[in-house]
């Protein structure tokens, strides 16, 4: 019976607790519709007294983002003195809103010191984010309306960069940390930051001036390897003799071992520029996580020349250039397209083709072009010689290629069809596997050998 | 928490208010010789929550329906039978143009609108306003026009050809 009485009691405490819980819910459930109520009429001037539901929903997302805000702010000031906390709904988004404006205002700080600390590079997607779009953000953010939106167009891309966050906040954690990286990039000379730029986009076949590069992470790990090489002074260029002593120095070591000489080489490097922001000490030995795999795996793959940029390492040398025949005009073009519409048979198609087009460009384009269905890619691709299925190649396994040697295995065959862009691709790679052993070696040796040089952009 | 719980909270409680807010514009309605019944207000209440959940739209309060009680016990082409379908349909039509034009634009200048196209234009007809009155109440508004502005058809063309 006693027993019995107190677990009575104990269910009349828990009823109790839960009916303060939903009053409490409830109360902050009215508390936040009030504010939405006072927010609608002013988003329409108090001239209409209804909205779209969308309208008003992003209206509550900006009120729960402020009120968000100001809790946050109180789980990191836990320790702190206590002071006096609000009781209602209003007053923690009064509270909210108020570390928004100030949070706004620190962005703005942290961007306009940025700005004039900005790196004299010829990066066309770090220029715009930080001339254009981080500019554009300050305008139109709407802390009242739209407190969550982060609508911007920053393209340049960072190491860290926790897109979890949103508003204001995601912001100012963007400006703090390309603030870090920038930190070390001016660590360096310009003029060879840029030299290494150009042989970094070379390396790669590409203009790393419209490329969306980190540029800490290339700057940081070519740092890395000079220490590797074991030069007095770190930078970035590295001569073939000193890629042969880091291969040497890295050569036979486990990943506990590469670890501790990549410890080493960081310590060496903020030794050297004197570096004594700890957040920037924090954000490389954060960063050395992610080198540490890479190093490690292009060890195993016995490739790590491809994360080192080579001073005078030509990368087309001893490679077979092609170089691409005159593209028809548009209507030249068009009208190949329509003949080859026109056709029932596949055979007349090959027909077309084979007479007709003269330039690789055209023959890609005549693919992409909706003329071919199924087994008819494979008559017009076996139309092609040994080269103009490796130049093929070339294009279909751009990604594959980056990484170093390239092999046709068939147990990559899923991999290859993901990356694939278009439908004719995805046949080439059937064809490919389709033929003979031999063949397949011939074209793979060539595509491993021949550098096509066409508009990227086109293809 | 999603947005139709936020308001869900404050419906329950205001909705037989509200009832009782359409019930006190008898006052003004009895003159015109309408009377709203407890039943009229609750169909007027349904009405209104299955608008604004069709047309996807939040309202604060019953000022709309409110207005239209007042604007369309004047029209001559409504009588006892007619009055309060007619109210509904209305309000439909309000939301309707709400969201084919922004929210901006102010209650007053939508009602004035789909008064005045009810009246002069429509000869009374709501269907006749779902149709060709939203169309041209619409034309307006996309023109730049004032929305009640009522532009006779065979001018119209006149003015085209002189172009």
């Amino acid at each position: 019976m006693a027993l019995k009485r107190v677990e009575g009691s104990r269910e009349d405490h828990n009823d109790e607790a839960s009916l303060v819980v939903q009053s409490e819910k409830d109360a902050f459930e009215i508390g936040v519709a009030s504010i939405l109520i006072r927010l609608i009429s002013r988003y329409t001037f108090g001239e209409s007294s209804s909205v779209k539901v969308e309208t008003a929903s992003n209206i509550l997302n900006s009120i729960y983002y402020a009120i968000d805000v100001y809790n946050a702010s109180l789980s990191k000031n836990v320790d702190c003195t206590v002071i006096e906390q609000p009781t209602t709904t209003d007053e923690m988004y009064k509270r909210g809103m108020e570390l928004i404006e100030a949070y706004v205002e620190e962005a703005r700080q942290l961007y306009t010191e940025i700005f004039r600390d900005k790196l004299n590079l010829p990066l066309e997607i770090y220029n715009e984010t930080l001339m254009d779009a981080l500019p554009a953000f300050f305008k139109t953010y709407d802390i009242t309306f739209a407190a969550n939106n982060t609508l911007t167009s920053m393209d340049y891309p960072l190491v860290f960069d926790d897109m979890s966050k949103e508003g204001i906040l995601y912001i100012k954690q963007w400006l703090a940390t390309l603030k870090i990286e920038t930190q070390f990039c001016k660590c360096l000379e310009m003029d060879s930051v840029i030299e290494f730029l150009e042989a970094y986009g070379h390396k790669y076949g590409f203009d790393y001036k419209n490329m969306p590069i980190n540029l800490f992470s290339v700057l940081f790990e070519q740092s890395i390897f000079s220490v590797f090489s074991g030069h007095n002074e770190v930078g970035l260029t590295i001569t073939t003799s000193d890629f042969n002593r880091i291969s040497f120095y890295v050569k036979g070591k486990n990943q506990q071992q590469i670890q501790n000489l990549i410890d080493l080489a960081v310590k060496q490097i903020i030794y050297k520029f004197g570096i004594i922001n700890s957040e920037l000490i924090e954000y490389m030995n954060r960063y050395k996580e992610l080198f540490l795999v890479r190093v490690v795996n292009s060890h195993s793959n016995d490739n790590l020349s491809q994360m080192v940029v080579i001073d005078g390492f030509d990368p087309y040398l001893n490679k077979i250039i092609y170089t691409d025949g005159v593209s028809m005009s548009d209507k030249q073009f068009r009208n190949v397209i329509n003949q080859v519409k026109a056709c029932d048979k596949v055979s007349d198609k090959t027909r077309i083709v084979s007479a007709c087009v003269h330039s690789l460009q055209d023959f890609i384009d005549l693919l992409g072009a909706g003329c071919f269905f199924d087994d008819e890619y494979i008559a017009v691709l076996g139309l092609l010689g040994d080269s103009e299925l490796a130049i093929l190649g070339e294009m279909v396994f751009q990604e594959e290629l980056r990484c170093g040697v390239f092999k046709l295995l068939p147990e990559r065959t899923s991999i290859f069809k993901q990356n694939a862009r278009a439908e004719w691709q995805l046949n080439y790679i059937d064809f490919i596997f389709d033929l003979d052993l031999n063949r397949r070696k011939i074209v793979e040796e060539l595509i491993n050998e021949i550098t096509v040089e066409v508009d990227a952009g086109k293809v | 928490m999603s947005l139709p719980a936020v308001f869900h909270s404050l419906d329950l409680i205001r909705t037989e208010n509200r009832i009782h807010e359409l019930l006190l514009c008898n006052e003004v309605l009895k003159k015109q010789g309408l009377v709203l019944s407890f039943s009229d207000a609750e169909e007027i209440m349904a009405v209104r929550g299955r608008v604004l959940k069709n047309q996807e739209r939040i309202e604060l309060d019953i000022n709309v329906s409110k207005t239209l009680l007042y604007q369309m016990a004047q029209s001559s082409y409504v009588n006892p039978e007619n009055y309060v379908a007619t109210v509904n349909d209305m309000y439909g039509i309000f939301h309707y143009i709400k969201n084919a034009t922004s929210d901006l634009v102010s209650d007053e200048e939508v009602i004035d609108a789909i008064v005045v196209y009810y009246n002069q234009v429509c000869g009374g007809s709501t269907e006749f306003l779902m149709g060709k009155g939203i169309e041209k109440i619409l034309a307006n508004y996309h023109q730049g026009r004032n929305m009640t502005d009522i532009i006779n058809e065979r001018e119209e063309i006149y003015w085209r050809l002189s172009e």
